[in-house]
């Protein structure tokens, strides 16, 4: 199993897209910098933190679009492909197969957000961000593994469904759950029925702006909202549980 | 040994659902709480005399999960759950059937996760939900005042009027967009230095906007419109001028004076509503707050003879 998810992120871990997403990431953090402030007439936070505070916004959507990226056709090619009949021969289970897979897909994208960071690090130690090392330790894994979840649940949705398919509902994942609390809050507004009851099937779809809420919260010290947390940890429980039985399934249908 | 993992994996499942349920407040969560009853004990007898933000009862939306959403009433005193009608998800004002005026609010953690996009921390976020409910304590106080139901009246006359047609034709009109910046930033400036200068500035600003509206649109139209606008900005402005002195005063900061530019439908006469209540209140002597809501006059009234 182990020996899969190296071989996957030796394939997966080219140079190039190394290169792609760290300019993209500085990119991003630098027009930021020089003036991406979202302004609020009377807003009380402190430019600096208002600052960084989108710069984690942006660049957890970005990470979660990477994560859509990786992910998305790498389960059906492995499928077509010889090497799971060979493997699968070789004693490594079908269903530990794909569940190696999807760990690998969710390390690669863990990876390549963590490139997007580059520049935004050097910010933070240039600028004196107003955190200590616990805090950008704890933002940071809150970060990557945010971007896991997005990765394990499209390597899920590709073990049913078409590469194509998963990257159009990949990329609906990340925009909804960037914006969900948001979306849920219009939809409880407009006061039909149908938003109501859309507004409760939306607490099944993770929360990624919840998610980036900790990251801020630990990274600027002011870590109060334990519900955040909690959350954040069932969301991880439960992705990661829906994979296993996913993988289950499939090799079970698949016969192998 | 695989066994015992898959059952501790499961348990581990159950602990964090437990949790979640756990850590559910019964009613309102006590952070909530402690920033209304917050913003409710802030004194603005100075700022606008007879305005009591503890008078008025909060509803707020109760969101309970895998059953049918509740609102919780608070009057400073009791809280307690509302099951039997339909709650609205909303940061607003309401009359009861009785004549009472009431806020309906969100949770404060919901209220961060609407205006929050990457740019406020959590005391930030803390210090603009107890300025948004001292906002809509003001309205349930124009309401008291008898505004409220000449608003909603007046609103629904203009629903089968011209005046949203007006405003539609304004909003795609850059010449008009121009003109209305242009009395903005003159307004800024006078907000931000009263002098004599400043003033006329501001007049010739707004003579201009009259000039251009008068000459390019019906007479009937117009004079609806700038009605429409001034009632407004009346509810609207007032209530965003008290909003930023109580984010003033909570955050220890100055008040701030400026523009995004044109913005499009009525979000606009928040913003010029404020200013206009800053600088009509720097009047000395001038009494301009007994009887606002209880009469038609429009900040202009003062605000043009006011030199």
């Amino acid at each position: 199993m182990k020996a899969l998810i190296k071989l996957h992120l030796k394939e997966n871990l080219k140079g190039r897209s190394f290169i792609l997403f760290g300019i993209l990431g500085g990119l991003v953090s630098l027009i930021l910098l020089t003036g991406g402030l979202i302004i609020v007439e009377n807003n009380p936070t402190e430019e600096a933190i208002s600052q960084l505070g989108t710069q984690w916004k942006l660049l957890s959507i970005i990470s979660g679009f990477a994560a859509v990226t990786v992910s998305m056709g790498t389960i059906e090619r492995h499928l077509k492909e010889k090497r799971a009949e060979l493997l699968a021969l070789h004693g490594l289970a079908f269903d530990r197969q794909l569940f190696s897979l999807a760990i690998g897909n969710s390390l690669v994208s863990m990876m390549l957000s963590a490139i997007l960071t580059l520049v935004f690090v050097l910010i933070i130690i240039i600028d004196q961000a107003p955190t200590n090392l616990l805090g950008f330790t704890a933002a940071f894994i809150s970060y990557l593994l945010s971007t896991g979840i997005v990765a394990l649940i499209v390597s899920t949705l590709n073990m049913f469904l078409p590469g194509i398919v998963v990257a159009v509902l990949g990329v609906f994942l990340v925009i909804i759950g960037s914006f969900h609390q948001v979306i849920q809050g219009m939809l409880l507004n407009n006061g039909q029925l149908a938003g109501r009851i859309l507004a409760k099937i939306m607490d099944f779809i993770p929360p990624l702006d919840v998610f980036n809420r900790l990251t801020r919260s630990l990274f600027f010290l002011e870590f109060k909202d334990g519900r955040d947390l909690i959350v954040f940890l069932i969301f991880i429980w439960l992705t990661l549980t829906v994979v296993f039985l996913a993988s289950k399934g499939v090799s079970r249908r698949e016969k192998i | 040994m695989k066994k015992y993992s898959y059952i501790l994996w499961l348990l581990i499942g159950i602990g964090l659902i437990a949790l979640l349920f756990v850590s559910q407040p019964r009613l309102i969560d006590s952070h909530t709480i402690d920033l209304i009853n917050k913003s409710r004990r802030l004194d603005f007898e100075k700022h606008w005399p007879g305005f009591k933000p503890d008078i008025y009862p909060v509803e707020v939306y109760k969101r309970n999960f895998l059953k049918k959403d509740s609102a919780v009433r608070y009057d400073g005193k009791e809280l307690y759950e509302i099951n039997n009608k339909t709650p609205i998800y909303a940061l607003s004002m309401d009359v009861d059937p009785d004549g009472q005026a009431k806020l309906l609010a969100v949770n404060a953690r919901d209220f961060r996760s609407l205006s929050d996009v990457g740019n406020y921390d959590g005391s930030s976020a803390d210090l603009y939900y107890q300025a948004v409910i001292i906002h809509e304590a003001f309205h349930c106080f124009q309401s008291d005042q008898g505004f409220y139901e000449l608003f909603e009246k007046q609103m629904s006359v203009y629903e089968n009027s011209t005046v949203i047609t007006t405003s539609r034709k304004l909003d795609n009109d850059p010449e008009y967009q121009k003109l209305w910046v242009n009395e903005m930033n003159s307004l800024i400036d006078y907000a931000k230095e009263e002098n004599e200068q400043n003033y006329r500035a501001y007049v010739e600003c707004y003579r201009q906007r009259l000039d251009y509206l008068y000459e390019n649109f019906d007479t009937e139209d117009i004079d609806e419109y700038l009605t429409y606008s001034a009632l407004y900005e009346k509810a609207e402005g007032t209530a965003k001028y008290i909003e930023n002195i109580a984010l003033s005063e909570l955050s220890g900061k100055e008040l701030k004076f400026s523009t995004t530019g044109y913005s499009e439908g009525t979000s606009k006469f928040y913003e010029s509503g404020f200013f206009k209540a800053y600088i009509i209140n720097r009047i000395e002597g001038l009494d301009w707050k007994t009887d606002f809501f209880k009469t038609n006059k429009t900040f202009e009234d003062y605000l043009l003879k006011a030199k």
